[in-house]
C-alpha cells in the first residue's frame, strides 16, 4: 500500500441553509488522476479551497502527502500547483514581473520548464496584466500555476470559458503531466477533457460524495455497439434473426467485440443491405446525467 | 519573513508612497524656510498636516497589504506559494513600518537641513523628537488599519472600519485644536483621539511628558497590528 | 418592419487585427442568432459595442432603429445582458443583489422571477463571495431574463455551467423565443448553441467569415466521419483510392479518416466486407468538426 497523494477524510463545513460539505471522503493514490464531478454549487470548489488551507474544516480532515492542510499548507504548497477557475491576476504588474516574483516565491532557479510552458501555450507574457485578452491571462495564470513542476496538480475548472484550441491544448498538457506521473485532482463540467484524463470519478451532490467510479472500466472500450437501418422490414427481420441485436422499428442495434471487428464487418455485415450505420459511443455526460438533476425547491425573493 | 513579498509590495505601493513622502516633505520645508510661517509649522504641521496626509496613504495601502488583495482574488496566488499565513501577514507589516520609518526618517533629515540652510533657529533635537512623535501617531493608525485589513475580507469593510476610525480621529483632533485657540470647552475633544497622545506642544518646550504618551501609541500599533497578523492567519478565506 | 438588430459596417479597429470588421448584421424580432469563434476573435467587443460600451470607429449599429451609441440609454432598457467577464457589485448575498437589479429595473416580483429561480436552482442566501463561476453566470441569467426585455445579448452564457443547467438554459431560450424575444448569444462552441439558433455566424479575427442555418446545420450532420485501421497496406490502399475525401492518413499504421454522407455509408459497408480491419469507428459530423479548421488552426 502506497501512501496516498492526496486525502480528503470526513471533510464536513456547514455553512448553514444545508449548504457546505458533509463527511467527504476520498483519496488520490499518486500519479492518479481524479476526477472530481458535480452540479454548480454542489461543493467541488469549497472541497478544494479546504485542501488548499484556504479554509479550515468544521470537523474532519485533508491531508496532502500526509501532511494535514490545515497546518502544513505552507509545506503542502511546495508540491502543489494550484489552478483556480477564476483568475484575479494582481494589478499594475507586467506578465514577466509576475511570473519572476512568482517564481521568486517558490524558490524556481531556472527557467527550463518555466519555457516550456511558455513554448506550450504560446504565450508571450509583455505588457500589463490589466491589458491583456481574458484568454491571455488564462494562459499566464496557467503558466504561473505550474512553472515550479510540482507533483501534484489541482485544477478548478480549468479549461471553461477557453476555446477550444485552447482546451485541446491543456488538454495535451494534462495528458502530458500524466505521463510523467502527477497526480491530478481535476474538477469539471467538460466531459471531453474528464474522459481523455481521469482514471476515477467521484460525484459530489448537495455537499455529499454520492458516487465513486473506475473511469476506465465505465467506458467500455472493448465494446462497440452499432445501429444499423436498412431499405425494408424485411431486411431488418433478416438481419436481426442473423446477427441478433435489439430489433426497433426502424433499426437494429448490435453490440460488437473490438476483436470481432473484421468477422462483424466482414461476414455478419455481408449482403445485409445495411442503407445506413451509427455508431453510438460511450458517452460519460449522458451517464452522468442522473446525478446532476435535483428536486431541491430553491427558496424565492 | 519574504523577501520576493516585500519586493512586490513595495513595487506595487511605491506610487502612493512617494507621492504622500514628497508632498509633506515640501510641505514641512516650506514652512520651516519661510519666516512668516515658522512659529505655525509645529502647530500647523505637527498638530494637523502631517497625520492627515500620512493617513492618505497608511488607508489606502493599509487595505491592500490584506484585505483587498483577499477581495480582490489575488491573495490566492501569494497563498499557493510555500509561504506561511503569518508569514504574508508579518512581511506586509514590515513593508508598512518601514515605509514610514523611510517617510519620517526623510522629514527629520529635511526639517533638519531646512533649519540649518534658513537658520531658522529649532533645535535638531527637536525637529527629531516631532518626527519620532509624528510617526508614533502614523504607526498606531497604521496598526489599526492593518486589523481592519486582516480581518475582513471585503475592502468595503476593512475601509469602513479602519479607515472611517482613523478619519474619525483626526476630525476630532481638528475640533480639539480649537482648544489651543481659545476655546477651552474643546479641551475635552483632546481626549477622544489618538491624535493628541502626539504632545507636541511638550516636545516643544522641551519636557519629558510626551515620551510616555508616545508609548501608548506605539502600544496601540503594536497591539493592532499583532491582532491584524493572528487573525489573518486563523480565519477561512473566500479565495 | 421588424427589425431588431442593425450594423452596418460596424467596425471596432483595436489595430494589430484585433477588433471587429465591417460587421453587416440583421437580426429580426423573435430571431435567436449565435456568434461563435475563438478568444479574441471579436465576439465581446460586437456585445459591448450593442451595449453602447464601446463606441466604433466606424460604421453604427441599431436597436429597433436606435443608435446604440448615441441614444444607449434608450436602447439599453431594451436590453437584457449577461457580459463575459461577471463582476458582481459588493451585496451579501444573492438575495440582497437580485431585489436590487429588480429595483434598478423597477420591476416587481413576480412568478417569472421566482420560476427562475428554480429553474437555474439558485441558492439565494449563498453569499456572493464564495460562489463559484459557475454560480455566478446562473445568477447573471437570472437578472438578464429577469429583465423581460426584447432582446437578449448573452456573452458566452454557458461558461462553467454543468450539464443540466446548459439544457435548462436551452430550454428557457426556447421559451423566450416562442414569446417573441429575440436573442443574441455567443459561445466558443457550436454544439453549445445548434439546438437554439435559427442561424449561427461564424466569426474569425473580426470578421464574419461564414453563416450557418438550419439546412445547413442538416447537410452538416449527413456526414459522418470513419476512422479504420486496416490490418494489411492491401486494404489500406483499396479505402485510399475508393474515396476522395479523407482526413488524418498515416500509412504506416495503415490508418485512414475518410468523410462520407451518409447515403455512401452502405457503399463503404460493401467495401469493407473484403476488407481485414483492426479498427474501425464512426462519428457523425458535427458543426465543431467542420470548423475543425478555422476553430484550431491560426
Amino acid at each position: 500500500m502506497t501512501e496516498p497523494a492526496l486525502k480528503v477524510e470526513h471533510l464536513t463545513k456547514d455553512f448553514g441553509h444545508g449548504r457546505g460539505i458533509f463527511d467527504v471522503n476520498f483519496e488520490i493514490k499518486p500519479g492518479e488522476v481524479f476526477g472530481f464531478l458535480g452540479p454548480n454549487g454542489a461543493g467541488k470548489t469549497t472541497t478544494i479551497r479546504h485542501i488548499m488551507g484556504f479554509t479550515k474544516p468544521g470537523q474532519g480532515s485533508a491531508s496532502v502527502l500526509g501532511m494535514d492542510c490545515t497546518t502544513q499548507y505552507s509545506e503542502i504548497m511546495k508540491h502543489v500547483g494550484y489552478l483556480p477557475g477564476e483568475i484575479a491576476l494582481p494589478e499594475g504588474v507586467s506578465g514577466w514581473e509576475f511570473i519572476r516574483s512568482m517564481q521568486k516565491m517558490r524558490g524556481v532557479k531556472d527557467d527550463r520548464y518555466l519555457n516550456s510552458l511558455l513554448e506550450m501555450f504560446d504565450l508571450d507574457p509583455q505588457g500589463n496584466t490589466k491589458r491583456m485578452s481574458l484568454g491571455t491571462k488564462r494562459k499566464l495564470a496557467v503558466v504561473t500555476a505550474f512553472l515550479a513542476d510540482p507533483e501534484i496538480l489541482i485544477l478548478d475548472e480549468p479549461t471553461s470559458g477557453l476555446d477550444p484550441a485552447m482546451q485541446d491544448k491543456f488538454i495535451q498538457f494534462m495528458v502530458s503531466e500524466k505521463r510523467r506521473n502527477k497526480t491530478i485532482l481535476l474538477s469539471s463540467h467538460i466531459f471531453p477533457e474528464v474522459e481523455a484524463t481521469c482514471d476515477r470519478i467521484a460525484i459530489i451532490k448537495d455537499g455529499k460524495i454520492v458516487s465513486q467510479v473506475d473511469a476506465n472500466k465505465l467506458q467500455h472500450k472493448e465494446q462497440k455497439t452499432f445501429e444499423l437501418f436498412f431499405a425494408n422490414r424485411k431486411d431488418l427481420e433478416s438481419a436481426s434473426l442473423g446477427i441478433g441485436g435489439r430489433m426497433g422499428d426502424h433499426s437494429l442495434t448490435v453490440q460488437v467485440d473490438s476483436q470481432d471487428l473484421s468477422t462483424f464487418f466482414n461476414f455478419q455485415l455481408r449482403d445485409r443491405n445495411v442503407i445506413r450505420l451509427v455508431e453510438h459511443k460511450f458517452n460519460l455526460e449522458k451517464y452522468f446525467l442522473d446525478f446532476y438533476r435535483t428536486d431541491k425547491v430553491f427558496k424565492t425573493l | 519573513m519574504s523577501f520576493p513579498l516585500l519586493k512586490q509590495t513595495f513595487k506595487s505601493n511605491f506610487a502612493v508612497w512617494g507621492l504622500v513622502t514628497l508632498v509633506m516633505n515640501i510641505i514641512l520645508a516650506q514652512l520651516i524656510m519661510m519666516k512668516q510661517t515658522r512659529t505655525m509649522m509645529a502647530p500647523m504641521y505637527y498638530g494637523m498636516l502631517v497625520s492627515t496626509m500620512v493617513a492618505l496613504f497608511v488607508v489606502i495601502c493599509g487595505n491592500k497589504l490584506l484585505a483587498g488583495q483577499v477581495d480582490q482574488g489575488s491573495m490566492a496566488y501569494i497563498l499557493t506559494a510555500p509561504i506561511r499565513r503569518t508569514t504574508v501577514a508579518f512581511t506586509q507589516m514590515i513593508y508598512m513600518v518601514l515605509s514610514l520609518v523611510g517617510t519620517y526618517g526623510l522629514m527629520a533629515i529635511v526639517s533638519v537641513s531646512a533649519n540649518n540652510i534658513a537658520d531658522a533657529g529649532f533645535k535638531a533635537q527637536t525637529l527629531v523628537n516631532l518626527n519620532i512623535g509624528a510617526f508614533m501617531v502614523a504607526f498606531a493608525f497604521a496598526g489599526i488599519m492593518f486589523a481592519a485589513s486582516g480581518i475582513f475580507n471585503l475592502s468595503k469593510y476593512s475601509l469602513g472600519t479602519g479607515g472611517l476610525l482613523i478619519i474619525l480621529f483626526i476630525l476630532l483632533a481638528i475640533v480639539g485644536s480649537f482648544a489651543t485657540y481659545g476655546v477651552d470647552a474643546l479641551k475635552d475633544v483632546q481626549h477622544l483621539t489618538i491624535v493628541s497622545l502626539f504632545d507636541y506642544q511638550n516636545i516643544l518646550i522641551e519636557g519629558s511628558k510626551w515620551i510616555s504618551k508616545l508609548a501608548v501609541l506605539g502600544g496601540i500599533g503594536v497591539v493592532t497590528f499583532g491582532i491584524g497578523t493572528t487573525v489573518f492567519a486563523k480565519k477561512d478565506l473566500p479565495l | 418592419m421588424n427589425q431588431m438588430v442593425n450594423t452596418v459596417h460596424l467596425t471596432k479597429d483595436y489595430k494589430k487585427n484585433r477588433g471587429i470588421f465591417d460587421m453587416n448584421l440583421q437580426i429580426k424580432q423573435g430571431e435567436v442568432v449565435g456568434i461563435v469563434g475563438k478568444n479574441g476573435a471579436g465576439k465581446t467587443t460586437t456585445m459591448r459595442t450593442l451595449m453602447g460600451f464601446i463606441h466604433p470607429t466606424d460604421g453604427y449599429s441599431e436597436i429597433r432603429g436606435l443608435n446604440s451609441w448615441s441614444q444607449a440609454s434608450k436602447t439599453k432598457r431594451m436590453i437584457g445582458y449577461v457580459p463575459g467577464e461577471i463582476a458582481f457589485p459588493d451585496t451579501k448575498s444573492g438575495e440582497t443583489f437580485l431585489n436590487n437589479q429588480l429595483k434598478l429595473l423597477r420591476a416587481s416580483k413576480d412568478t417569472y422571477v421566482n420560476d427562475l429561480i428554480q429553474r437555474f436552482k439558485i441558492d439565494l442566501t449563498a453569499d456572493i463571495k464564495r460562489m463559484s463561476k459557475g454560480m455566478k453566470q446562473k445568477t447573471a441569467l437570472v437578472c438578464a431574463f429577469m429583465t423581460k426585455a426584447p432582446l437578449l445579448l448573452l456573452d458566452e452564457p454557458t461558461t462553467g455551467l454543468d450539464p443540466v443547467m446548459r439544457d435548462a438554459f436551452i430550454d428557457l431560450v426556447l421559451k423566450v423565443k416562442a414569446n417573441g424575444t429575440t436573442v443574441f448569444l455567443s459561445s466558443h462552441m457550436f454544439n453549445e448553441l445548434e439546438r437554439t439558433c435559427d442561424r449561427i455566424l461564424f466569426l474569425k479575427d473580426g470578421k464574419v467569415i461564414d453563416v450557418v442555418d438550419q439546412n445547413k446545420f442538416e447537410t452538416i450532420h449527413s456526414f459522418q466521419k470513419v476512422k479504420i485501421q486496416t490490418s494489411t497496406s492491401e486494404g489500406f490502399q483499396k479505402i485510399l483510392t475508393s474515396f476522395s475525401e479523407t482526413s488524418h492518413v498515416n500509412s504506416e499504421n495503415h490508418e485512414i479518416t475518410v468523410l462520407i454522407s451518409n447515403t455512401k455509408v452502405a457503399t463503404l459497408l460493401v467495401l469493407l466486407q473484403d476488407i481485414e480491419i483492426d479498427d474501425i469507428s464512426f462519428d457523425t459530423q458535427t458543426l465543431d468538426n467542420y470548423f475543425e479548421k478555422e476553430l484550431q488552426v491560426k
